[in-house]
C-alpha cells in the first residue's frame, strides 16, 4: 500500500468507521479518537494490516477493541475515585441523547458489539464470531438478548416521546 | 426468537435505524492522512530509539527483532542476526549468546562463519519451526522416529551426521544430512519440518556445532500464498506462516 493509496483508504474510511464506531461507544469524541488511533497503528503495522485481505474490517476491530479498554479503565478509574461499585455499564459522556443511543448503552458491551457488526456492518453471524472470538451460538443468543432489549426499550422510549410531542416520526 | 413477534421486520427497522444513527455520526477525517503516517512514524522511531538505548549497533537487527516484537508476539522468534549485541534480559539460558549458525527459510540457506549451505526445510503443511535453537547432541548416524520423515510412527529412519536442536517451545528438531534427495536443499522444502542439508554439507557443519551451540531460525518458507506486494522492506522477513 503506498502513501497515495493508505491516505485514499483512510478519507474513504474514517467516516464510516466513526459512524459505526458512535453507534458502538455512543460518543461522538470516543469514536473519533479510537477510529484515528485504529489508522495509526495500521500504518505502523501495515504488514500484519494488509495480511489479513479486509482492511476495513482490521480498523473496525482495532478500534473497537481499544473502546473497550478505555472503558474497562475508566470504570475502574471510578472504582477507585468513588469508592463505590462502578454502574453496570460505564455510560458514555456524549451529548447526544437519542432513544437508541440510550438503548444501546443500557446494552452489556458484548450484545452491543454483536448487534452493531450485524445490523450495521452487515456482518453475518459466522463472520461476526469469528471477529469477536465467540462461537456462533453465543454471538446468536447475544444478538436474539441486545434486539430483544432494544426493543423493550425503544417502544418504551415510543411511548413516552409520543405522549409529550405528538409530531414524533 | 419468540420474543420477537415480527422478526424480518424488526430486524429491518434495526438496522434502518442503525444505520441512520451511524450515517449522522459520520465525522470527517480531523487531521489529513499524512499526519496519520507521520504519527506512525514517529511512534516506530520512538520504539527504535528506546531499543538502541538498550545497546543495539545494527539498525537492520533492530528492525528485525522489532517487527517480530509486534507481529510474533509470543511465539518467541528471537531471530537475532550475529551482527546484533542485543542485551535484554533472556528467557532461556542460551539466549544470551550469539548464534553459531543461522538458518534463512525465506532463502533456504544456513549461514555459519562466513559459509552458506543450502537446505530444504519445512513443507507449506509442516512449517520449520522458528525461533533460537540450541544443540542438545549430535549423533554420527542416529535412528529417528519415522514421522519425522513422514513414514508414519511405526517406522524408525536412519539417518546420518544427525544435530538434535531444542526449539523455544521445548520441542526436538533435527538438522541433518538429506540423503533421500540431494536436488531438495536449496531448491524445495519437503521435510516434515527438519533442516536437511547435503550429505557433505552436513558432515561439516556436524563437526563444528556442539552441543550448547545456539542455531537461529529466521524467516518463513517462501509460500504460494501471494504476499502483499508493498511490504516496506525487505530487511523484516517476518514468519508469516508460524504466526497465524
Amino acid at each position: 500500500m503506498t502513501e497515495e493509496e493508505f491516505d485514499a483508504f483512510y478519507a474513504a474510511a474514517f467516516p464510516r468507521l466513526t459512524g459505526q464506531l458512535y453507534a458502538f461507544t455512543g460518543d461522538h469524541g470516543e469514536a473519533q479518537d479510537v477510529v484515528q488511533e485504529a489508522f495509526v497503528r495500521a500504518w505502523d503495522r501495515r504488514r500484519e494490516f494488509l495480511a489479513e485481505g479486509a482492511p476495513e474490517a482490521w480498523i473496525r476491530t482495532v478500534a473497537m477493541r481499544l473502546a473497550v479498554s478505555r472503558w474497562r479503565r475508566a470504570r475502574r478509574w471510578l472504582e477507585l475515585v468513588r469508592r463505590n461499585p462502578p454502574p453496570e455499564h460505564m455510560p458514555g459522556p456524549g451529548p447526544e441523547r437519542t432513544a437508541l443511543v440510550q438503548a444501546l448503552r443500557e446494552l452489556p458491551e458484548a450484545q452491543r458489539r454483536a448487534v452493531v457488526l450485524h445490523h450495521l456492518c452487515d456482518l453475518s453471524v459466522e463472520q461476526v464470531a469469528s471477529e469477536t472470538g465467540a462461537p456462533v451460538g453465543t454471538v446468536k443468543a447475544r444478538l436474539s438478548r441486545g434486539r430483544a432489549a432494544l426493543a423493550r426499550w425503544l417502544s418504551e422510549a415510543d411511548e413516552l416521546a409520543e405522549r409529550e410531542d405528538d409530531r414524533v416520526r | 426468537m419468540s420474543d420477537e413477534p415480527r422478526p424480518a421486520e424488526s430486524r429491518r427497522e434495526l438496522a434502518f435505524a442503525l444505520n441512520e444513527l451511524a450515517d449522522d455520526h459520520e465525522s470527517l477525517p480531523p487531521v489529513p492522512g499524512a499526519e496519520i503516517r507521520r504519527r506512525a512514524v514517529r511512534r516506530r522511531r520512538r520504539r527504535h530509539a528506546s531499543l538502541a538505548a538498550v545497546g543495539t549497533s545494527a539498525v537492520a537487527a533492530v528492525s528485525v527483532v522489532l517487527s517480530m516484537a509486534f507481529v510474533g508476539g509470543k511465539e518467541g522468534h528471537h531471530s537475532r542476526p550475529p551482527a546484533a549485541t542485543l542485551k535484554a534480559p533472556a528467557p532461556s539460558s542460551a539466549a544470551g549468546s550469539l548464534p553459531a549458525a543461522t538458518v534463512n527459510l525465506s532463502r533456504r540457506e544456513l549461514v555459519v562463519g562466513g559459509r552458506v549451505l543450502p537446505i530444504s526445510a519445512g513443507a507449506a503443511r509442516t512449517p520449520t519451526p522458528t525461533g533460537r535453537m540450541t544443540v542438545t547432541g549430535k549423533d554420527k548416524v542416529a535412528m529417528l522416529p519415522g514421522d519425522t520423515f513422514g513414514f508414519g510412527r511405526r517406522y524408525e529412519t536412519k539417518a546420518p551426521w544427525v544435530i538434535r536442536l531444542r526449539t523455544p517451545q521445548n520441542r526436538t528438531n533435527y538438522i541433518v544430512a538429506f540423503t533421500v534427495d540431494e536436488k531438495a536443499p536449496g531448491n524445495y522444502d519437503s521435510t516434515t519440518g527438519w533442516i536437511g542439508l547435503r550429505r557433505g554439507d552436513a558432515e561439516w557443519l556436524y563437526r563444528r556445532l556442539d552441543p550448547g551451540a545456539v542455531v537461529a531460525v529466521v524467516g518463513a518458507a517462501p509460500t504460494p500464498m501471494p504476499v502483499p506486494a508493498t511490504t516496506p522492506a525487505p530487511v523484516r522477513t517476518m514468519p508469516s506462516g508460524t504466526a497465524s
